[in-house]
């Protein structure tokens, strides 16, 4: 047993350190036997503290891996790597006497089921959540017996209180949960884990299935419940507007790492992380007459098998940055990058752009390859499909783009991405931007702030990773 | 003559609880390339009626009465066969969920092919390139290669792009859409419901909107009818009904949604929830949890009609709503007040419960138990 340290009010409740947990995604025995085993990277090296009453909210795209986050922090899947060190209250005689700290992922399993009465999980979907065969008294009361909380009287006099906590009719004890509206069955689940006196109530998308009346009652409740109780929330939703309304703090999370950590302030106003600005102006706004500037990223979220080098929203990032070299405009940047990743992964031509309707065919059939096209419709094909202009403003850059797109229509699709890879490198594919400070709680993980980047360009300090650009075009 | 008349549409659903009044006694109309929502939670009867245009009620459902009209053509009574060429030709739907929408074991461009062929009468080659041109339109990268993945290997995203490629291929005049983001990344959403936006606009496509999100609302329709318990409570052209909402169930959902930038503590909740439709409460249904109920609302029920005038609702008017306040039933009036907030670059609308409406904001109960549905 660890000894007990005194915990200053500094001290977070729940601190996870370099969390990770990756699925092998290997068929099987045979895979793996071959070497065929593959890792998802559901959740990879994340840091996060909770404080004592405060809400931390974790919000990102289906995929980013914040599911696995939550269960990860309470050891409902085994984590990979990494800690997460949790103060844990201790009695003397029945007396609080201060806490001691406790490493979830390392406590035997006797250990981790005492530490539940502290920890609790709300899921999100209230009704598989909960035994149909059950009743909801007993539902309430089966981490008392479990914990030897209360039996007898006590135990009904428990439900009873509970059931009141969450706006349920204590009469109800006796039904069966498919008795319930969606709000009450979450209301049923709230009060389950209540039930053993927590002091970490993680939330997993607790109102994303519910009706918008609803869900206020029950994000209400919720912080009702944080004030009366002083308890701490992990919030997991994937809905900006309800995080924001509860959280003190926010994660924003994206492909199984933190973009960027703040106070909801923070999160909310710039500096922004690229893609907390993205998610941020896609909420549809209630309001008819609000004109967003909407920012579209491209694409979706790529596979957790094989994460993006460097940053790993480079892919669809609006603001990549430019190797040192270039001075194009940041569409145009994005757009050449586009077409460089594409090219990439194209195992054939025809992926990298399709004829448009409108293509004038010069003979009766049309066209249905741009294989078949002539070399200057070609060129003006590809650079539609990718928004390019018919010439870049850096000649450098123009030439090899050409050289590139004669490379694509000779076939060589080798060369063209080769040529491609060569010109147009960003320090973000290169470079795994680390968290920066950003303010007093602020941090994002973002080359933009880093302070190897001056506003305009990123100087790498290692000669050997910027030279993508620099020797690009020189070649022929 | 509008190209979507619902009039007076009744459904009921015969089931082991009872009889379930999905839809009372509905009317509504949508105009050649208009782009309209209906708003409301579940219960409240929005998908059964977007089924009931496609006449896809099943047993134990049945449409009662009322007329659903296609270009001046009452849908109710076609025979099967007519029916048919009507839906996916003339008249197209996307659900909520994609996934249930594709064949799993078809490819995703077999199956737009097919539909292209089918209703179109081209030919295979045709239909194939057809098919990858709207695969692309609909913004499937790479979708020469694409049209020969299985459902499985398209994002929840692309599947539901996938849908709409389908649904658009044969140019219908009504696109019938059914939450058709609400289970897709806020990212995506965007692009979908543009993409929706944009080919509508382009092929003059008509469209319903059916969904709980008044984001997505206001981002895409014109006019608006929002549903509870199986009822249109109001009806209004967009602006109109964000800005001067006339039901108080209609200010219930403004209010209990959080917006960014909002200070407010608390969300104003609207108690209980919707009522059990094989039971539905007497005189206005919405009785049980508006904060301006009166021992009036108890007894009568409230007709749509223009909040102006109180005359009941005809054709012609643009904004009706259903609340005895209109026809001066209530003693005590609404409470409630409406600000528009206008910080520097865009207008907010707040939607602020008066003194009257104070028992709302508190009363964070549920109801006493006598619902058992959603
Ligand atoms: S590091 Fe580069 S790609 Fe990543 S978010 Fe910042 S600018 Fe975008
Ligand atoms: S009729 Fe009465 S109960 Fe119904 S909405 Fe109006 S005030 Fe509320």
């Amino acid at each position: 047993m660890p000894e007990v340290i005194v915990v200053t009010d500094e001290t977070p409740l729940l601190r996870a350190e370099n969390l990770t947990k990756y699925y092998d995604s290997s068929g099987g025995f045979l895979d793996s036997l071959l070497g065929n085993s593959q890792d998802v990277k559901a959740v990879d090296g994340v840091d996060l503290e909770l404080y004592e009453g405060e809400t931390l909210g974790v919000v990102g795209e289906s995929g980013c891996g914040k599911s696995t986050l939550a269960r990860a922090l309470l050891r409902l899947v085994e984590p990979t790597d990494g800690s997460v060190y949790f103060q844990q209250r201790v009695e003397e005689d029945g007396e609080p006497a201060g806490r001691r700290e406790v490493d979830l992922t390392t406590v035997s399993s006797d250990d981790l089921r005492d530490l539940r009465t502290d920890l609790q999980y709300i899921f999100q979907d209230p009704f598989s959540s909960l035994n149909p065969r059950l009743t909801v008294g007993d539902i309430i009361g089966e981490p008392l017996d479990i914990h030897d909380i209360a039996t007898g009287d006590e135990r009904t006099e428990r439900i009873y209180e509970l059931l009141e906590t969450v706006g349920l009719n204590p009469s109800h004890t006796h039904r069966y949960p498919h008795e319930f509206s969606g709000g009450q069955r979450q209301r049923i689940g709230i009060a389950r884990a209540l039930a053993v006196d927590p002091e970490v109530i993680v939330c997993d998308e607790p109102v994303s299935a519910l009706d918008v009346s609803v869900q206020a009652q029950i994000l209400n409740l919720l912080e009702d419940l944080q004030d009366e109780l002083g308890l701490s929330y992990i919030f997991i939703a994937h809905d900006l507007s309800v995080v924001e309304h509860i959280s003190d703090r926010i994660a924003v999370m994206y492909l199984g790492e933190f973009a960027e950590v703040g106070s909801t302030d923070e999160v909310f106003s710039p500096p922004y992380h690229p893609y907390t600005e993205a998610l941020l102006s896609a909420i549809p706004e209630p309001d008819p007459l609000w004109e967003g500037d909407q920012i579209f990223l491209p694409g979706t979220v790529p596979s957790p098998l094989d994460p993006p080098s460097g940053c790993r929203f480079h892919t669809r990032c609006p603001q990549i940055i430019q190797p040192a070299a270039y001075d194009l405009e940041q569409d145009v940047w994005r757009s050449v990058v586009d077409l460089k990743l594409r090219v990439k992964d194209a195992e054939t031509l025809e992926s990298i752009a399709t004829v448009p309707d409108e293509t004038p065919a010069d003979d009766a059939t049309s066209r249905t390859s741009i294989r078949e096209l002539p070399s200057a419709q070609f060129e003006s094909v590809i650079r539609s499909e990718y928004d390019l202009p018919t010439e870049l403003s850096d000649s450098s850059a123009e030439r090899a783009l050409s050289q590139a797109i004669d490379e694509l229509y000779e076939d060589n699709v080798t060369g063209a991405t080769a040529r491609l890879d060569d010109a147009f490198t960003s320090p973000c594919e290169k470079h795994h931007p680390e968290p920066a400070q950003t303010g007093t709680n602020h941090r994002i993980a973002c080359l933009l702030q880093d302070e190897r980047y001056d506003g305009d360009r990123f100087e790498a300090v290692d000669a050997d990773s910027g030279s993508g650009s620099d020797n690009a075009v020189a070649d022929d | 003559m509008s190209l979507l008349e619902v009039n007076d549409l009744t459904v009921k659903f015969y089931t082991e609880e009872g009889v379930v009044n999905a839809v009372d006694n509905l009317s509504f109309s949508i105009d050649r390339g208009e782009k309209f929502g209906v708003v409301g939670e579940s219960g409240a009867g929005k998908s059964v009626t977007a089924l009931s245009v496609m006449r896809l009620i099943e047993s134990p459902g049945h449409i009662e009465s009322g007329e659903v009209l296609f270009n001046g053509e009452n849908l109710l009574e076609m025979s099967d066969e007519e029916i048919r060429s009507i839906r996916g030709n003339e008249i197209a739907m996307v659900f909520q969920d994609a996934q249930t929408a594709l064949n799993p074991v078809y490819t995703v461009g077999e199956q737009i092919s097919e539909t292209i062929r089918h209703h179109l009468g081209y030919d295979e080659t045709e239909a194939k390139e057809r098919s990858i041109q709207l695969l692309d339109t609909v913004g499937i990268p790479d979708a020469e290669s694409r049209f020969s993945d299985y459902p499985h290997e398209f994002s929840g995203g692309m599947q539901q792009r996938a849908i709409i490629a389908m649904a658009l291929s044969c140019d219908p005049d009504l696109l019938i859409c059914d939450e058709p983001t609400t289970a897709l990344d806020v990212t995506i959403e965007t692009k979908i419901l543009q993409e929706i936006e944009t080919l509508a606009d382009e092929f003059d496509t008509a469209i319903q909107l059916i969904t709980h999100d008044l984001g997505v609302v206001a981002d895409v329709c014109d006019r608006v009818m929002v549903m509870y318990a199986g009822k249109p409570v109001e009806k209004a052209p967009v602006e109109e009904l964000y800005y001067d909402p006339k039901h108080p169930y209609t200010v219930g959902l403004m209010s209990s949604i959080p917006r960014i930038g909002d200070e407010r503590e608390r969300l104003q909740t609207i108690p209980g929830t919707m009522p059990d439709l094989v039971d539905l409460p007497s005189g206005c249904s919405f009785h049980p949890r508006c904060p301006y109920a009166e021992e009036s609302c108890t007894r009568s029920e409230p007709a749509l009609v223009d909040p102006e005038t109180g005359a009941v609702a005809t054709d012609d008017d643009e904004h009706v709503a259903a609340c005895l306040e209109y026809t001066g039933e209530l003693t005590d009036g609404l409470g409630y007040e409406v600000t528009v907030r206008d910080s520097s670059d865009d207008a907010e609308v707040e939607t602020v419960a008066g003194a009257k409406a104070s028992s709302a904001v508190d009363t964070d109960v549920p109801d006493a138990g006598g619902d058992r549905r959603d």
